[in-house]
């Protein structure tokens, strides 16, 4: 009797979890993501009461469910990536990260609450998925479309966003290869950091 | 035996004279039938507006290789457009391909992005070509702006 009984808590535990995690895996990609955004909104318009770096760390906890951030900045460094060493690498993925939930809670937590429409999800090829949403922000209607890829042990995330067809990859990634034409990897780990510092110091 | 001479060599520089057409027809039409010194991958995309079988494909502005024929899909009305790019150009599973005009009205073109190789994460680009960047629509950008406008308060 005494030794069945945590094996009991174990199996309860043991179903829970499965249950848990069964019904995440039912919610398709489109309503995963939908509900992330929803989060994401949520926080960011919760009300002065939670201080900004708490609503930050938040949007990042919520978004990393998502969005794999170290594939889209790989992708947006492209070449220039081999370029770095492993702790540049290393360094380089946590700032963007970082300059990217700052920037974008700067700008959505302080105007009116965006509104957004999931429209559609298109099979891009058996491992890729792009779901179609339109945005309403400060009365202007953008388009911005996720696109998705299938990864091991991680699920369905986003490796790119399009904003009116425009992926922010390549958009970055053009920004990025005329840094290096000119200045070093250290150079723009700095740029970064400095921009970083300004969004801190507000 | 002296009119034999002859007649052989009035075919011979008629043959090749034949063969020199055929080789400027090649030559000038830019087909390439006769090298195989080009891989063909498939781009998907949902708007060409105005690219045609022909236009260059670059890198960096540099021509890397030119537009195969361009279909559509009847079942997803996707254009499936068939790029044939230079065998030297290595194609990564980060691959990506826009559409670009030259200048405002230019031709259009197709930029492509190779991908990157990284040890133990790249792979060789398999199948088609799906990360990709259509033709901006102007007019719907500008009928939007219009709308947008109208309903400000």
């Amino acid at each position: 009797m005494r030794l069945t009984k945590p094996s009991t808590i174990v199996a309860i535990f043991l179903a829970i979890l499965t249950a848990g995690y069964s019904a995440i895996a039912k919610l398709s990609p489109q309503e995963q993501l939908q509900a992330s955004i929803s989060e994401v909104i949520e926080i960011l318009h919760s009300g002065s009461d939670i201080p900004t770096d708490e609503k930050r760390a938040l949007v990042l906890e919520q978004l990393q469910t998502r969005f794999s951030f170290d594939i889209i900045i790989r992708r947006t460094l492209g070449r220039n990536w081999n370029r770095l060493d492993e702790s540049q690498q290393d360094r380089i993925t946590i700032l963007i990260t970082d300059l990217l939930i700052k920037t974008y809670t700067a700008e959505l937590a302080s105007g009116e609450k965006p509104q957004v429409n999931f429209l559609k999800t298109e099979d891009l090829d058996s491992n890729k998925i792009e779901i179609h949403t339109s945005v309403t922000y400060k009365n202007a209607l953008v388009s911005v479309n996720y696109r998705l890829a299938n990864i091991k042990s991680r699920g369905w995330q986003v490796y790119d966003v399009l904003v009116e067809g425009t992926s922010i990859v390549s958009n970055y990634r053009g920004q990025i290869d005329e840094h290096f034409q000119t200045k070093s990897a250290e150079e723009l780990l700095d740029v970064i950091a400095s921009k970083i510092e300004n969004y801190d110091s507000e | 035996m002296n009119s034999r001479k002859v007649d052989f060599s009035v075919g011979l520089f008629v043959l090749i004279g034949l063969l020199a057409i055929v080789y400027m027809a090649v030559q000038i039409g830019g087909s390439r039938f006769l090298g195989g010194d080009t891989q063909k991958v498939t781009a998907i995309f949902s708007n060409i507006g105005g690219l045609a079988s022909g236009s260059n494909i670059t890198i960096a502005g540099v021509k890397i290789g030119t537009v195969g024929p361009i279909e559509l899909n009847p079942e997803t009305l996707k254009a499936e457009v068939q790029l044939l790019i230079n065998n030297d150009i290595e194609l990564w599973n980060d691959a990506t391909a826009a559409i670009k005009t030259n200048g405002l009205i230019g031709d259009k073109y197709v930029s492509l992005y190779p991908g990157t190789e990284i040890e133990g994460i790249s792979e060789p680009l398999q199948g088609k070509l799906v990360d990709t960047e259509s033709a901006i629509d102007i007019e719907g950008l500008i009928s939007r702006f219009a709308f947008g406008s109208v309903t400000d308060e």
